[in-house]
């Protein structure tokens, strides 16, 4: 899963895969506005074929915990 | 028969799942409405068109930034261009909050970010019109979402003032437009917690005011009860309403404080 949501940042946010670190935080440490988590977001949806919530998306500040609640909408 | 049957609708305003716009235009096609969405270029056109699909629009996204010109001059002949040669039914949904904006300094707010707002949520609406003057016929309705400007919510800020100037230019569209038999009329809706409310200071607290003060309960979680009332407004059950705010908030503004 982490490996997924790494490759969608990277193609998604124009990002470098080694910024991604569990522990880094969205806005804070990368600079992701809402718009651009929200594209990022339905990205890893149709990648995985889930529904996120936009009230939990907003939730996640940092990678890590966009990994669990990806893994917790997979299950 | 639907509601809306063989009615062609232009929604703006659809950017995730959860906007008002989306219901809309959800419960539009259900009802059987023909639904062409517009969304600015960049980022926020390839959010709409992710979503599209999602909703059950097979339709191109038809690119309409409204603080651009050669969108606006564009638009008719993109609608045209989809094989449209009249539109029934406009929606009315934008809103943006632009950098630099703070909700906490409505003095110290410059006119260009002031400027901004009034432009896209006010300005926009005889804007968008205008644009699709040659496709309204008879019978067309032009709905617009706004919300309660009668007092201030919350801190003052400059998006509460271009919702009242949204209001004066409906009344204003309606009566240019109604020899014609267009229809402009806006639905007030209570909050609702789309990706542009949830990026306002107390936004979840508003929520919970309505839900306590409202006779019928208010769910900010959900925007049914402001989509169905957008689609009354298009449909042809309101053939003698223009130039109106139809409140939909659970009564919440009909009660006083004790």
């Amino acid at each position: 899963m982490l490996e997924l949501v790494r490759d969608q940042a990277v193609l998604l946010l124009d990002l470098d895969r080694s910024e991604l670190s569990e522990d880094v935080a969205f806005v804070d440490d990368l600079g992701v506005d809402s718009l651009a988590l929200i594209e990022f977001a339905m990205a890893v949806e149709d990648a995985l074929g889930i529904s996120l919530p936009e009230d939990e998306i907003a939730q996640t500040k940092r990678l890590g915990e966009f990994v669990d609640l990806a893994t917790a909408k997979t299950a | 028969m639907g509601l809306l049957e063989g009615r062609r609708l232009i929604v703006t305003g659809v950017l995730t799942e959860a906007s008002l716009a989306s219901e809309v235009t959800r419960l539009a096609l259900a009802e059987g409405a023909e639904v062409l969405l517009t969304s600015p270029v960049c980022r926020a056109h390839r959010i709409t068109s992710r979503v599209a699909p999602r909703l059950g629009v097979e339709a191109e996204v038809l690119e309409l930034d409204v603080t651009l010109r050669e969108d606006l001059d564009g638009l008719a002949t993109a609608v045209r261009d989809a094989g449209w040669d009249r539109v029934d039914g406009v929606v009315h949904a934008l809103g943006y909050l632009p950098e630099g904006w703070d909700a906490t300094s409505f003095q110290g707010t410059p006119w260009s970010v002031a400027r901004e707002v009034f432009e896209v949520t006010a300005w926009s609406l005889a804007a968008v019109v205008e644009a699709l003057d040659s496709l309204l016929v008879k019978g067309s309705a032009v709905v617009g979402l706004t919300h309660d400007s009668d007092q201030v919510w919350g801190d003052p800020d400059w998006l509460q003032v271009a919702h009242a100037s949204l209001q004066a230019t409906a009344r204003s569209l309606a009566t240019s437009l109604g020899p014609r038999g267009v229809r402009v009329n806006l639905v007030s809706s209570g909050p609702v917690a789309t990706l542009l409310a949830r990026a306002l200071p107390g936004h979840r607290e508003l929520g919970q005011t309505y839900a306590e003060r409202a006779p019928l309960g208010w769910d900010a979680t959900s925007p049914t009860a402001t989509a169905r009332a957008v689609l009354m407004l298009l449909s042809e059950w309101f053939p003698a309403t223009t130039g109106e705010v139809v409140v939909v908030d659970g009564g919440a503004g009909s009660v006083g404080v004790a």
